[in-house]
């Protein structure tokens, strides 16, 4: 557990090493009176996690970059109105998931098998190691792509964003409360259709080889 | 008790096998300059509203249009009554051309714009009246019967 534990806390992004110690709130005051290198700051600041937010839901690179696009477009046009209290980055997140939906590809199925190919990782393991690690990630992607949006939503903003719940909650609109249930049942959910996967080998202690534990 | 810790850890595994399968997703960078939210900007995306409302009304409004006159062309194909040709026609043989024929020998337009050319137009384009074998003939005469003239008695044999 606590090398699950150590494993998250290294995955979790560095706060703003953009050089710029100025806020969000500093930073849009900044752009509203004409500074565009503060706008670029934001935009350098955020625009991965809103790329892979929208990659998560899209699972098109191309219609990730479009929503990145347009989601830091609707920032700069709402400048005027934007009071950030502490961060933009919840209102910022709550546009890229619109704009994700809007831009999901129709007419092609779905599958977050196309992901999780193409996400392959290098591993340190054996080729039939890294086969295995890759059909893991590919029935776990599954499972969380069977889920409803909302759920996929909370799921994707905690797991993936390593958000927390107060702020997912700012982003999606609902009580902690709310946050909190629909996670726990995404999560029953999870373990019911991977307990069915008994080649996952969903053991508490899984040993990780990668990740950096070395 | 055992039951919950048993539950914990399997949420447990079940958090870190979805931390485990959005790694490679964590390891994406974005491929977008600020510029190109700029250029965005500037052409009016994201601003929720059409730069050019106008346009794509006028444009919906005459798409529309266009559907609706295909589908009454359509619908009055389908219904409606095919349109037939009066019984009885009566012609006019003496100016019918199908009865009387009126002779054109005149080149195509190309071939005596052509021939013009040729000419520099110093002449005047050939007209129809000038061939003659292109007049139009005037009815003959009735034909009279001609009676052969009565056969010469046959002489005797003369001496050369």
């Amino acid at each position: 557990m606590k090398r699950t534990l150590r494993r998250a806390a290294s995955l979790r992004p560095a706060p703003h090493d953009d050089g710029d110690r100025r806020t969000d709130r500093e930073l849009v005051y900044a752009a509203r009176v004409g500074e565009e290198a503060a706008f670029d700051l934001l935009f350098y600041r955020y625009r991965d996690g809103v790329y892979r937010l929208s990659l998560a839901i899209t699972k098109d690179p191309q219609a990730a970059e479009e929503v990145v696009v347009d989601t830091f477009a609707r920032a700069y046009h709402a400048l005027a109105r934007l009071e950030p209290d502490d961060t933009l980055r919840p209102w910022l997140y709550r546009v890229a998931i619109n704009e994700s939906y809007d831009h999901r590809p129709r007419g092609v199925a779905q599958t977050p098998l196309d992901l999780a190919e193409e996400l392959a990782m290098p591993d340190d393991g054996s080729p039939a190691r890294m086969a295995e690690r890759a059909e893991e990630r590919r029935v776990v992607l599954a499972a969380v792509g069977a889920l409803d949006e909302k759920h996929r939503a909370v799921v994707a903003l905690h797991y993936l964003g390593d958000l927390p719940l107060a702020e997912i909650a700012l982003i999606v609109g609902a009580p902690v409360g709310t946050v909190k249930s629909r996670l726990h049942y995404a999560l029953r959910t999870l373990r019911v259709h991977l307990a069915q996967h008994p080649g996952l080998a969903l053991e508490p202690d899984r040993p990780s080889a990668d990740m950096g534990e070395k | 008790m055992r039951q919950d810790t048993q539950r914990l850890a399997e949420d447990l595994a079940v958090e870190a096998a979805l931390r485990d399968a959005f790694a490679p997703l964590r390891a994406r960078r974005a491929p977008v300059g600020p510029l190109r939210v700029r250029a965005a900007v500037r052409w009016g995306r994201g601003s929720g509203a059409s730069p050019l409302p106008w346009t794509a009304a006028i444009a919906r409004l005459s798409e529309l249009s266009v559907a609706v006159g295909m589908s009454v062309m359509v619908f009055i194909a389908a219904f409606g009554t095919p349109a037939t040709p009066a019984a009885t026609q009566t012609v006019d043989e003496a100016s019918d051309p199908a009865i009387h024929p009126v002779p054109h020998v005149s080149a195509p337009v190309d071939d005596s714009y052509y021939i013009r050319w040729l000419r520099l137009d110093r002449y005047v384009p050939m007209q129809d009246w000038l061939d003659p074998s292109v007049v139009r003939i005037s009815p003959l005469p009735p034909l009279r019967r001609v009676e052969p003239p009565p056969p010469a008695p046959i002489e005797p044999d003369r001496p050369y």
